[in-house]
């Protein structure tokens, strides 16, 4: 069965080209552009990995992470930030994100990354 | 009157400091400041006593300390004269830009004794600066979403065509990958410029073997610009602890400039040479060679060359900045050189600088 990937980006243009990307790759997808959408998608559809954007419109990417790394629940989904910044590692490191890609993206790149949580 | 008259250090430096509006400060050979003028202590409201030794430094912006004391200490270690720019809080508490030009004095034997500092007041330049940065520091991240998005369609599609069999679709698409590469680095430097200016270069070091990095950034490159046959003598017998990424920016960042200024050769010679605890690499080109005074404005921020070049050969002024950055926070030196044939950009780094 395929792997279920949950998109969490606020500019829609991203949003779709990351949904084509996926089912293109084999994967389901589910996507929001909400932060505060993740926590109910998360119940209503379990994924196997969370895309999650830093900048989100009224929400922080990290807190989101933070919380889903705090709670026993959620805890063992690998989350994969996407960062405007190229150096932003130390950033995530602390909120419990299992990996990063810096925006513009290279797709084999984000690609081996989600392999390489999902195989984890 | 008795000329012979000798007032001691303290009230020489009030005598000839008290009444000019440049703050301006003291230090002693062991880094602390002893004196400061009654400009400085007007602007911050603070007694002589509560000034002196490290005291000043409490008045800091907490995001300019670092910055300060490397500036303070690498000069120490130099005895140069040196310019830094940071806020520093006013009697009433708001921090305010102050330049800070700095000059060595000396003993009556000749030996260096310290620094004199004097400050003036660029605020309303540094908030211009500021909107600058924060505006090119916006836009990077703005050009970004769409950046991101035509890449993903774009490689996407290259992948369709590359499983169609479609060579002449594929051809086009592999064009507009590699200036959407182009236009990627060009962002991420914009977005960095700023960063490094004012923090510095992060660094991620490992153990690594550096002729790996070079074929690798070699190879890139060439399949980029096949015109110029880049050719590489020499080895590296050592492995070398450093930024591996950043560090294939800085030699990346060398690389294309030599192409970019000789656009009519069709080659570029990299040279290693070892010492026992570094190494140097240098980038030879064929090209329109660098003048004397451009040689060391070529790693400043924003240079673009000369009014001629500026125009030949555009670009805005980054990438030589960024190498110059990396390299000096590696420990190393880079320089630039005009040799017969072209110019010859080059850096040394230490091969392990943790001693």
């Amino acid at each position: 069965m395929a792997s279920k990937i949950l998109v969490v980006d606020d500019d829609t243009f991203i949003l779709d080209a990351l949904e084509e990307l996926l089912h293109y790759s084999g994967y389901e997808v589910i996507t929001t552009p909400k932060g505060e959408e993740v926590f109910n998608e998360v119940e209503k559809n379990f994924p196997d990995l969370i895309l999650l954007d830093i900048m989100l419109s009224g929400t922080d990417g990290r807190d989101i992470c933070r919380l889903l790394k705090s709670n026993a629940k959620t805890k063992d989904i690998p989350v994969i930030m996407i960062s405007a910044h190229p150096a932003a590692y130390e950033a995530v490191k602390d909120v419990g994100a299992n990996d990063i890609v810096a925006k513009p993206f290279d797709i084999h790149n984000l690609l081996s990354k989600i392999e390489l949580q999902l195989s984890a | 009157m008795n000329s012979k008259l000798v007032l001691p250090v303290k009230d020489q430096l009030h005598l000839a400091t008290n009444s000019v509006p440049v703050m301006t400060w003291v230090s002693g050979i062991d880094k602390l400041c002893f004196f400061f003028n009654k400009s400085w202590l007007e602007f911050t409201g603070r007694t002589l006593e509560q000034e002196c030794g490290e005291g000043w430094t409490k008045g800091i912006h907490p995001d300019d300390q670092k910055k300060w004391k490397e500036a303070y200490s690498d000069s120490f270690n130099s005895c140069n004269p040196f310019q830094i720019k940071y806020r520093l809080k006013r009697h009433d508490g708001e921090y305010k830009w102050l330049i800070n030009n700095a000059v060595p004095h000396y003993d009556d034997h000749g030996h260096f004794a310290g620094y004199i500092g004097s400050c003036i007041d660029i605020n309303e330049i540094a908030e211009e600066e500021n909107l600058r940065d924060e505006f090119i520091n916006s836009a990077g991240n703005e050009l970004k979403i769409p950046v991101t998005t035509i890449k993903v369609y774009a490689q996407l599609l290259e992948d369709f065509f590359a499983r169609a069999g479609e060579e002449k679709h594929l051809i086009f698409l592999k064009k507009i990958n590699k200036q959407v590469v182009k236009l990627t680095r060009l962002i991420n430097n914009l977005g960095e410029i700023n960063k490094i200016y004012y923090f510095g270069v992060e660094l991620n070091k490992t153990s690594f073997d550096f002729n790996i990095l070079l074929l690798e950034e070699i190879s890139r490159v060439q399949s980029e610009f096949p015109k110029h046959n880049i050719q590489l003598n020499g080895y590296i017998s050592h492995n070398v602890y450093g930024d591996r990424e950043r560090l294939a920016q800085a030699f990346n960042n060398l690389l294309d400039n030599a192409i970019k200024f000789s656009p009519d050769a069709d080659k570029i010679v990299i040279s290693i040479e070892e010492n026992s605890d570094s190494f140097t690499v240098s980038v030879l080109d064929y090209g329109i060679g660098i003048s004397n005074k451009e040689k060391d404005k070529i790693f400043t921020r924003f240079y673009k060359g000369n009014e001629n070049t500026a125009n030949t050969f555009p670009g805005i002024g980054l990438g030589l900045y960024i190498s110059s950055q990396i390299i000096k926070y590696h420990g190393g030196e880079i320089q630039a050189e005009n040799v017969i044939s072209g110019s010859k950009l080059s850096f040394k780094l230490p091969y392990d600088n943790r001693t």
